[in-house]
């Protein structure tokens, strides 16, 4: 839901007040950034679509409605700079390699090994979540990262409420399976690095 | 496939994970760039765009079409004078 308190920003910006563009950029800056890398999966591609929002926000700031639901607005055109780099990687072959490699990122990160338990927990959703397809991670980050209600999410994404519910529950469905599969993996490996050390106890 | 957790803690657990915000660098450069833009967009550099107006679309078709002119003239004068 729009925050009233925001009407000054609005105002600020619609009126070329300086101050007020460096406060939203101050406010919003991680959370599109967070939303484009994860829903990217790459950092360099996350950076250049993270500039387009913003300018994309300067250069519409004098045309901006009065009533105009700030983070719904930039989370919108994030994500439509965002299916834009998709649609025109799929007709430039260079670009297609880089797709194939969306979520490379997350498992870029630390090893869980060195990780608290929590910290392990989050690394395992932040890679399960970029194991899903495209259409499903931008749903799980816009309603479960970022928090929409669904009715926003699903005018962000274009599509009916109806279509959105099924999305979801889709995403949180593949979610559950790709972090299920990652547990498995996990389990296995710290079994087998468990085996030599009780080989060698043993004797 | 397994059935998310109806009490959405998939949902909670995605809410808890931290923000990841741009390189400290990169952050700067936007911001500068995008503030930039927004000086321009509200009219900082409308006298620049102006001029550029003023001679993209008055002055150098008027200077182009005006020397088209006095070419023709003189070329019809060339030949009328060497027809005669």
């Amino acid at each position: 839901m729009r925050d009233p308190a925001e009407q000054p920003l609005i105002d600020g910006l619609r009126r070329g007040d300086r101050a007020a563009f460096a406060t939203a950029y101050d406010r919003y800056r991680a959370r599109i950034h967070g939303f484009l890398l994860r829903l990217s999966g790459r950092r360099d591609v996350a950076e250049d679509l993270f500039q387009e929002v913003w300018l994309k926000l300067a250069r519409s700031a004098p045309r901006l409605r009065e009533d105009t639901d700030l983070a719904a607005w930039l989370f919108t055109v994030a994500r439509n700079e965002h299916v834009s780099y998709r649609r025109w990687s799929m007709l430039d072959v260079s670009r297609l390699v880089a797709l194939g490699d969306e979520g490379s990122y997350a498992s870029h990160e630390r090893a869980p090994d060195a990780l608290t338990d929590d910290a392990r927990a989050m690394h395992r959703l932040e890679r399960a979540l970029a194991a899903l397809p495209a259409a499903s991670r931008e749903v799980l980050l816009l309603v479960g990262v970022e928090g929409f209600d669904q009715e926003q999410a699903a005018a962000m994404l274009g599509v009916r409420y109806d279509a959105l519910r099924q999305r979801l529950a889709r995403a949180r469905a593949q979610l559950a399976v790709a972090l299920e599969k990652l547990e498995k993996t996990e389990t296995k490996k710290a079994a087998r690095a468990a085996a030599p050390e009780t080989i060698r106890g043993a004797r | 496939m397994s059935e998310p957790d109806d009490k959405g803690h998939d949902l909670d657990a995605l809410r808890a994970l931290p923000p990841r915000d741009a390189d400290p660098e990169h952050a700067a450069l936007v911001r500068a760039r995008a503030l930039a833009a927004f000086d321009v967009a509200h009219g900082g550099d409308m006298w620049l765009a102006r001029a550029t107006a003023l001679w993209s679309r008055v002055l150098l078709p008027t200077v182009l079409a005006g020397a088209v002119g006095v070419y023709l003239t003189w070329a019809v004068r060339a030949a009328s004078a060497l027809y005669h």
